[in-house]
């Protein structure tokens, strides 16, 4: 079995490789650019970006949140203003969604909820960001990137949620909302760094959410992003 | 405290209401007497009467001094006059040169870039084996030894090196010979308009120029070793007040005058607030316009493709568009294609560019050890040294005839893509003694068998299996609508190119070594 595993491995590459082309090019007059110079073509530095990822204590002492269950889901907008050869000034705004899968032992928030089997924060903000990008080519689609932002939040959505099963097997879920010891903005860094598309950011929150709050949820989120550039 | 505002507030105007450079042209100039002899360089009266060209036209005239003081009364920083724009080049903001309009003497009123930038594209600062054999490898990929063989050297051509700079230069035994002790007129700083300096500024005009006609120790660096080299610079950072288009406009004029037969200029700039893609039209940017104007005035515009092959810009810069300009890509070494960074065409009307190619990564000696440097830069003075070997033997050349003797004497003639032109000029073919010529056919064009649902053209190879092979579809324009170089291992592995993919009257054509087929689908 391994011996043919081997034998269709080397076949397999054989014909992945057996046809080489060094130029491949296709011209097209209605099209002959893709660049925000041309003035009639689609432009790479508009870009939708959708990301996800998950809250970390980053070593905090006491963590209050299961990573699992502590999610990041954005979807922006952003355009790259180029500053100087691979350097760009980036701005753009979007929205996010986060959740917070609080520890079953967890009690400096409500902490008359511990009889819940699950509880979770949700908050969702508009945000904007500002910062810079260096990439290794002018094209965002053809290049190695890194780039640092701040972050501002402007929280629209707060919710608590809580799930329990009482001793009769009925699943319960209570939802309150409008939470009112929630600051209304939030705002942090942000790193994120790829090829083309493709990117993992950090965003790390120099503000607390809470309102007078003794510790507070997970500062520090990391995931994955997918760029698209959206065109003009 | 009231003063400190206002002088903040004047300070932050004048900091935006930003200076630009123009050229405001005139319409028409004073016919008078001139004389060709009192104001060319006798090598330009004698490239003249070679060429069988008048020694002087309308171009060379000079402009009419009541427009110029007119515009200078108006205009407090003024630059250099443009004969051959019939212009001067004016500093101020953008409503003042508008409002120019009004004297009736002013034709247009052009903007100047300052973004013109060398097309080097990296270095390797790290040692390799110093072992000068490096430099007869890299001219031997034009054929160099049949230019050895007829004594063509390049002598009695003057070829004109227009670059940003030339640092040490002077220092460099590659090309010190054409600096040290020379009593001429050979060398001028268009940017601070006085004897260039070769002591400071970029390096890059002396890489450039070793590869047209640089030597050491029995190695020749350029193919034309023994031509004139005379130098014009064009960048002087933070010190001038000049565009460096404008830079350029005045020393390809000055080149003109001192009767150099070619100009290598391995500069570009690829697209502005002014320039788009859509000005790739070979006769919009005005150095576009000028290297047009050059070769009816009997000398040749050699310029670098562009290193913007992987940029967003990615197709040539200006004013490689030209059309009289002989515009050179950049082949890798190691492939034989085009490289990555080499910027290609066609223009933005379809025309062929760049003309030719040749090697992009080159070794340089940088007087101290051999040095690894890469750019179209450095492609464009190889087939500068290349061109001077056959004005050399044939002067009465004019520089049409001359881009077309050296598109014909290239590598893939008659093919040619929008990334290598006709490929890499090679001296055997100037002679007519190629050797790759083919006793018969290396690659076939075979249609699929006829019970196939879907038919399509495929390749056979006849012979040297598994070697590049250029292939392109034209359409009925003569506009090449796809062109790829594939190599393949097994026959089931040939490119198929299928019926449903072609309209009729598109051609597919071939170039394999010494064969070059054409099909017409029907």
């Amino acid at each position: 079995m391994k011996k043919r595993i081997t034998l269709l491995l080397v076949v397999l590459s054989s014909v992945a490789f057996a046809q080489d082309y060094l130029v491949e090019e296709k011209y097209n007059p209605e099209s002959y650019s893709r660049n925000p110079f041309s003035g009639n073509a689609e432009n790479p530095n508009h870009r939708g970006i959708y990301g996800w990822g998950l809250y970390d204590h980053a070593g905090a002492e006491s963590p209050t949140t299961n990573r699992w269950g502590s999610n990041h889901f954005n979807i922006r907008y952003q355009y790259n203003q180029k500053l100087f050869l691979g350097t760009f000034l980036v701005f753009g705004t979007g929205y996010n969604w986060n959740s917070f899968n609080l520890l079953k032992s967890e009690t400096s928030f409500y902490n008359d909820s511990t009889e819940y089997d699950k509880r979770k924060f949700r908050f969702q903000n508009i945000t904007s960001h500002l910062g810079l990008r260096f990439q290794t080519n002018e094209n965002p689609d053809e290049s190695f990137f890194l780039q640092v932002n701040g972050y501002w939040d402007i929280l629209t959505h707060t919710a608590f949620n809580g799930w329990l099963e009482d001793e009769n097997g009925v699943k319960i879920r209570n939802r309150k909302t409008k939470l009112n010891d929630t600051k209304i903005n939030t705002f942090g860094l942000e790193l994120r760094t790829g090829y083309a598309p493709f990117a993992l950011f950090a965003r790390y929150r120099l503000s607390d959410i809470f309102d007078n709050s003794v510790i507070d949820l997970p500062l520090f989120n990391f995931g994955i992003d997918i760029e698209i550039p959206s065109g003009d | 405290m009231r003063n400190i505002a206002i002088i903040l507030f004047l300070t932050c105007n004048s900091a935006f209401a930003q200076m630009e450079a123009f050229l405001v042209s005139f319409k028409d100039k004073p016919v008078g007497d001139f004389n060709p002899y009192a104001y060319f360089h006798q090598d330009a009266i004698n490239a003249k009467q070679a060429m069988g060209l008048p020694l002087y036209d309308w171009y060379d005239l000079p402009l009419n001094h009541q427009y110029v003081q007119t515009i200078q009364s108006i205009i407090d920083s003024t630059g250099y006059n443009l004969r051959w724009f019939n212009g001067l080049v004016i500093y101020t903001s953008v409503d003042k040169a508008a409002s120019l309009f009004q004297l009736p003497f002013v034709k247009s009123i052009s903007s100047l870039s300052s973004e013109l930038v060398p097309t080097a594209e990296r270095y390797f600062p790290e040692d390799v084996q110093e072992d000068f054999k490096i430099f007869d490898w890299q001219l031997q990929t034009l054929g160099k030894s049949y230019f050895d063989d007829k004594n063509l050297n390049g002598k009695g051509v003057k070829i004109c090196i227009v670059d940003v700079g030339f640092d040490k230069a002077d220092l460099n035994s590659l090309i010190n010979r054409y600096i040290i002790n020379r009593t001429d007129t050979f060398a001028w700083d268009f940017a601070l308009n006085r004897a260039l300096d070769f002591s400071t500024g970029h390096p890059h005009g002396g890489q450039v120029a070793s590869f047209v006609a640089g030597k050491i120790d029995g190695h020749s660096v350029g193919l034309a070793t023994e031509a004139n080299l005379i130098f014009a610079k064009m960048n002087a950072l933070f010190k001038t007040n000049k565009t460096r288009e404008e830079a350029w406009l005045k020393a390809v004029e000055w080149a003109h005058q001192q009767g150099a037969r070619l100009v290598n200029s391995s500069l570009g700039y690829s697209g502005n607030r002014s320039h788009k893609h859509n000005k790739l039209t070979g006769d919009s940017c005005l150095m576009s316009r000028a290297a047009n104007l050059s070769a009816r005035k009997g000398m040749l515009i050699v310029s670098s493709a562009g290193n913007d092959g992987t940029t967003l810009w990615k197709r040539i810069a200006f004013p490689a568009d030209a059309d009289s300009a002989l515009t050179v890509g950049a082949i890798s070494p190691e492939t034989g294609v085009r490289t990555n960074y080499s910027s290609y065409g066609p223009t933005f009307n379809a025309k062929l560019k760049p003309n030719v190619s040749a090697l992009g990564d080159v070794f340089w000696w940088n007087g101290d050890h051999l040095q690894e440097i890469s750019g179209t830069s450095f492609s464009s003075p190889l087939v500068t040294g290349f061109a001077a070997c056959i004005l050399q033997d044939n002067p009465s050349l004019k520089p049409m005839d001359l881009v077309d003797t050296i598109q014909k004497s290239s590598s893939l003639y008659p093919y040619f893509d929008y990334s290598h032109g006709y490929g890499v000029p090679q001296a055997s073919k100037y002679f007519n003694a190629d050797t790759i010529q083919a006793d018969s056919a290396t690659v076939t064009i075979e249609k699929s068998p006829s019970y196939l649902q879907e038919g399509y053209y495929s390749f056979e190879y006849k012979s040297h299996n598994n070697s590049q092979i250029f292939y392109q579809i034209v359409n009925k324009k003569g506009i090449i609508k796809e062109y790829n170089v594939v190599k393949y291992e097994f026959k089931n592995d040939a490119p198929k190119i299928y019926y449903s993919d072609l309209e009729k009257g598109d051609k597919i054509r071939v170039k394999h070594r010494g064969t070059f087929i054409e099909v017409v689908h029907k």
